[in-house]
């Protein structure tokens, strides 16, 4: 799940980053309304957490021109003006959903899943693939009851095979979606990562390699 | 309890007065006048009518007035019968006739006064009637403002009753109430921009506060070191939330009038200040230049040097390295000025009102200028305008901004209270040998130097 957090406090995005991260999602960050158009104009964001009060261009504009542009990132508006009208005024300029500050991490996390399930075609909240159950919310994967202990980048790679549904993922779109802007598209980051998610999945392998660099999981 | 409820049914509770309204009054003053006028035609009318139709017959020696007017005589002729028939009378007889003729005038005014005073008193309630209609499309336009001023309320401020009958009283009126709404609504505004930015600025260190405690306390195996940068971190966003209440509170201290005014010299102030920022200002390589002339202004000391602090702060803050701050004081046809002005980036000439708002900050990239709060200016504004003071935003061609503060002249009241100073100088006061002014006492405050000498 890759994420746009627009926020220009530097270093509550720091913070807010870092927790996201920790939850396995590849999270970019842009500190001003100009950056976090033009970041949104290079990738696919699946979800943008979107600061409000953002100094040079503002929040409302943003959103209105990511929604004119026609971009399919779900906007999670974040702002410190937590009345209603300013809720109905954010969700009417095309944000998804809205969170006032100052808010808990486990609802913001909450959040992002929610609108993350709700793009693209609809998702359960537990996938299922054979023997292997995998909870995104409480992150927790069980194979055939053992209890398997994954890296958050292990875990969204497993978590984005298994919601493309039996669809072939080029390893190129893994690098889009589980790793930011900091990863080295050049390295062997993804084969190494799959290496190790196969090894602590188990027999019978479940990931199978297609072609060149592309991965796939059996639908349920 | 029961006496209580039947009190409450007595017809008293449902035949009281009703309100006074200005129709009712208009009404009531509309029927007042015409009964009033109409007795009075009535009485006139009664007596002309009276006196003109009144007949008295000639007496039997010829003493009576025959007639008053010049009438057709009443002659002791024929009252019946053919034309040239002459009928003479007796004395006696012209007194029956006379009494007769007494009674059917009697009657005849009676009847006048009784259907003169029933049709007054009919045209009376009809005029009642009309007046109530009257006075109601009289007073329609009054009925329309009111029920428009009542609908629009604080979340509705930008309606307007925009009279549109003809150009009268009530067309006034509705012009000074919308010029009334329009001053609310700028204020209003204001205040609604002001809580939004100060909603903003407050829940952003709470956020960050939350954020970094709640990181803490997510990490699964959190090492000394994580602790304790997450407890300097809180420590710093502690300091900054305290200086952010700090500066509110002196913004809210400073929008109203100044209650004790002394007299300061300015340049005392400035000097006090630059002592605290002169280190600040060569940490970022700037040099501090003065030209002050003893200059005096009236104002609470600790606002004018929170006036004083923040402009120079400003200018230190937004200048470039190895850039100049001058700040000087001058006499301008008995005003003082206080003048900085600060090398620094070029300020559009359009910025110079947002400025001057809460929270706004010069230049857009607020985000690595984190350590201004945004308050400065606003603070200084209130300040000089709690102090009569007018304040100059004048941006550089070649960058920085020039900022006058005109304090308004001294007046003879303030020079008193200087002359009083003078004389009783109290300990804690700077005085400065140099020069005639000083910074006097509160001066209803005890002062313990005086104690001592009595």
């Amino acid at each position: 799940m890759r994420i746009l957090l627009v926020e220009d406090h530097a270093e509550l995005a720091e913070t807010i980053g870092d927790v996201l991260r920790s939850e396995g999602m590849a999270v970019d960050v842009a500190l001003d309304g100009q950056a976090a158009l033009e970041h949104a104009a290079v990738y696919p964001y699946d979800v943008i957490v979107l600061d409000r009060d953002l100094p040079g261009v503002h929040g409302d504009e943003v959103c209105r021109r990511l929604v004119d542009q026609g971009s399919e990132s779900r906007v999670l508006m974040l702002t410190a003006a937590g009345t209603l009208e300013d809720r109905v005024d954010g969700l009417e300029l095309g944000a998804d959903d809205y969170l006032p500050k100052p808010f808990a991490f486990t609802e913001l996390i909450a959040r992002i899943r929610a609108l993350y399930r709700r793009s693209g075609p609809p998702q359960p909240t537990i996938l299922t693939c054979g023997h292997l159950r995998l909870d995104p919310a409480r992150r927790t994967a069980i194979r055939a009851g053992r209890n398997l202990t994954l890296s958050p980048k292990e875990f969204a790679v497993l978590e984005h095979l298994m919601s493309a549904n039996g669809r072939v993922v080029p390893a190129e779109e893994l690098l889009q979606r589980v790793w930011d802007e900091q990863a080295d598209p050049f390295t062997a980051t993804v084969k190494v990562t799959i290496a190790r998610l196969r090894g602590k999945l188990g027999d019978p392998p479940l990931i199978e390699t297609v072609r060149e660099g592309g991965y796939r999981i059996d639908g349920p | 309890m029961i006496a209580g409820q039947l009190a409450r049914l007595t017809p008293n509770a449902w035949l009281r007065a009703p309100r006074p309204t200005g129709r009712l009054r208009l009404t009531l003053l509309y029927g007042t006048l015409f009964l009033l006028s109409g007795t009075v035609l009535l009485a006139v009318t009664y007596v002309l009518a009276a006196h003109t139709t009144a007949i008295t017959l000639p007496g039997p020696k010829g003493t009576g007035l025959s007639y008053l007017t010049q009438r057709p005589t009443v002659t002791p002729r024929t009252l019946t019968g053919a034309p040239n028939y002459t009928v003479h009378l007796t004395p006696a007889q012209m007194a029956q006739q006379q009494i007769q003729v007494t009674h059917l005038h009697d009657l005849a005014m009676h009847r006048l006064l009784a259907w003169s005073g029933l049709t007054l008193a009919v045209t009376v309630i009809i005029s009642l009637g009309l007046g109530w209609l009257v006075a109601g499309r009289v007073l329609q336009p009054v009925r329309t403002i009111s029920a428009a001023a009542r609908r629009i309320g604080a979340n509705n401020l930008n309606e307007r009753l925009r009279g549109d009958g003809p150009d009268d009283e009530f067309r006034d009126l509705a012009a000074t109430l919308d010029d009334l709404l329009e001053r609310l609504q700028a204020s209003f505004d204001t205040q609604r921009r002001f809580v939004a930015n100060a909603s903003h600025e407050l829940r952003t260190p709470l956020t960050l506060d939350r954020a970094l405690l709640e990181r803490a306390l997510r990490t699964t195996d959190p090492t000394h070191a994580l602790w304790r940068s997450t407890c300097e971190r809180l420590l710093a966003s502690n300091e900054e939330q305290a200086r952010l209440v700090d500066a509110l509170l002196v913004l809210a201290r400073s929008d109203g009038a100044l209650d004790r005014p002394e007299l300061l010299d300015l340049q005392v102030v400035i000097d006090k200040v630059l002592a605290t920022l002169q280190a600040d200002a060569a940490s970022h390589g700037i040099q501090i230049h003065t030209s002050m002339s003893p200059t005096l202004v009236s104002g609470d000391s600790l606002l004018l040097e929170r006036v004083v602090r923040n402009l120079i702060d400003n200018a230190i803050r937004h200048n470039i390295s190895g850039g100049q701050v001058d700040v000087s004081t001058e006499l301008r046809s008995g005003r003082t000025v206080l003048i900085v002005t600060n090398t620094g980036p070029i300020v559009p000439a359009s910025d110079t009102d947002r400025l001057l708002q809460p929270f706004q900050r010069a230049g857009t990239d607020r985000t690595n200028q984190r350590d201004g709060l945004g308050l400065g200016l606003s603070i200084v504004q209130a300040i000089a305008s709690a102090h009569h003071a007018t304040l100059l935003l004048d941006p550089q061609p070649a960058g920085g901004l020039r900022i006058e503060v005109t304090f308004p002249a001294i007046s003879a009241h303030d020079e008193e209270l200087t002359n009083q100073a003078v004389q009783s100088p109290s300990a804690t006061s700077t005085v400065l040998a140099a020069r005639p002014t000083l910074v006097p006492e509160r001066a209803n405050e005890p002062q313990p130097q005086q104690e001592e000498v009595s």
